[in-house]
């Protein structure tokens, strides 16, 4: 839509990540990552998660979409950058100021981290490695190359659906089409065109991949289901309207 | 007249009879509220002649006029409502930059020192649930 994404500085180093001398390791320099991590109502969950983040990653932004449940207390209580949403706008729109602040921060990467605890902050320096050396504009976690801990089968099979039909509208193979676990770089992430404000912002993550040509790659992360994150977690029905929505901005445009 | 016309054509007649009105009184804009009489009127012409919108559905390869007043208003209702969406989603976005642009601008930097380098995580007062 109209909305301008902070200008790239200067010109981009190929390479911004920091490689050690000598002992070609790719890891990345983590001042210059940033944690995005969208809550609505996550106080149960956010606290966890933050605890294992902020251990090792110096920059996290928290984005409290409009929580009603004491989610800002417990962001508060951590070393990280808390940003309100006034209203509860969805988890697209949270990602989307998450990333708009990091880039105002001069993140050189972006990973993006859901806030109820499924994912593995291990995870984190393999995701970032393709985009350190080079290899790729975005990583993707997959739950399917990895591992999904206690998965429900209607889940399964709801994803295995979702990566189909990923595969049939958007011709990228990936193997996990809604994983809320992704790094990338700088440029990546000032031109992803994210339009709709819900869970559509996978699929139109996965359209920017295409329609720019972004060199892409998927690495095996562990996601953890629990009936907590569960019982927060999206509901399996809720998917057809998202679909619906989908192709209404395909029509309105 | 059948009874449909009876109650029908002299609400519709009232109708263009008030937007008339209320053009020359100028609280309805000259333009809209013409087009509006002329709806009514149209509307009051086909109740009193039903014939004239069988004519009309012959013409574009239709057989019963009121088969052709169906698929017009069909057509009309998906077009009213797809405007009506894309009115919505325009102030969804207009709302949600606003929401962003307030958030980013309100911001708040960690209250705790940040972890240094072998530092403990920090972790300040109970965490709840869990």
């Amino acid at each position: 839509m109209t909305a301008t994404a902070p200008p790239l500085r200067g010109e981009e180093p190929t390479s911004p990540g920091v490689r050690r001398p000598g002992s070609g390791e790719t890891r990345p320099d983590r001042s210059r990552v940033w944690v995005v991590v969208p809550a609505y109502n996550e106080a149960p969950r956010l606290g966890q998660s933050l605890n294992a983040l902020c251990s090792r990653w110096p920059n996290v932004v928290v984005v409290d979409d409009g929580s009603t449940d004491g989610t800002t207390e417990t962001a508060r209580a951590h070393a990280v950058w808390l940003v309100r949403h006034p209203l509860n706008l969805g988890q697209g729109a949270a990602l989307l100021t998450g990333i708009r602040f990091a880039l105002r921060r001069s993140a050189d990467f972006i990973i993006t981290f859901d806030a109820d605890g499924q994912h593995d902050v291990e995870d984190l320096d393999a995701l970032m490695e393709p985009l350190v050396r080079g290899d790729a504009d975005i990583a993707f976690g997959s739950r399917f190359l990895g591992s999904a801990v206690g998965m429900p089968r209607g889940r399964r099979l709801l994803l295995a659906a979702a990566v189909l039909l990923t595969r049939a509208l958007y011709g990228i193979p990936v193997t996990d089409a809604h994983n809320g676990l992704r790094a990338m770089t700088r440029r990546t992430a000032a031109s992803l065109r994210m339009t709709t404000n819900r869970m559509e912002h996978a699929s139109e993550i996965l359209e920017s991949v295409r329609e720019q040509r972004l060199r892409w790659t998927e690495v095996p992360v562990t996601i953890r289901y629990t009936e907590d994150s569960l019982s927060k977690g999206q509901r399996t029905t809720a998917a057809i309207p998202l679909f619906v929505r989908l192709l209404l901005e395909k029509l309105i445009r | 007249m059948t009874l449909f016309q009876w109650v029908v054509a002299p609400l519709l007649t009232a109708s263009a009879v008030v937007c008339l009105l209320r053009v020359r009184r100028g609280t309805l804009p000259r333009f809209g509220g013409l087009a509006w009489a002329a709806v009514w009127l149209g509307g009051t012409l086909l109740v009193l002649r039903p014939e004239v919108t069988t004519s009309l559905g012959s013409f574009f390869g239709i057989g019963r006029g009121a088969d052709f007043v169906f698929y017009l208003s069909l057509v009309g209702g998906l077009y009213a409502l797809l405007s009506l969406y894309r009115r919505m989603r325009h102030l969804e976005t207009a709302l949600t930059e606003l929401s962003r642009e307030q958030a980013l601008r309100d911001a708040t930097p960690p209250s705790v020192p940040e972890p240094t380098a072998g530092a403990s995580p920090a972790v300040r007062g109970p965490e709840r649930g869990a």
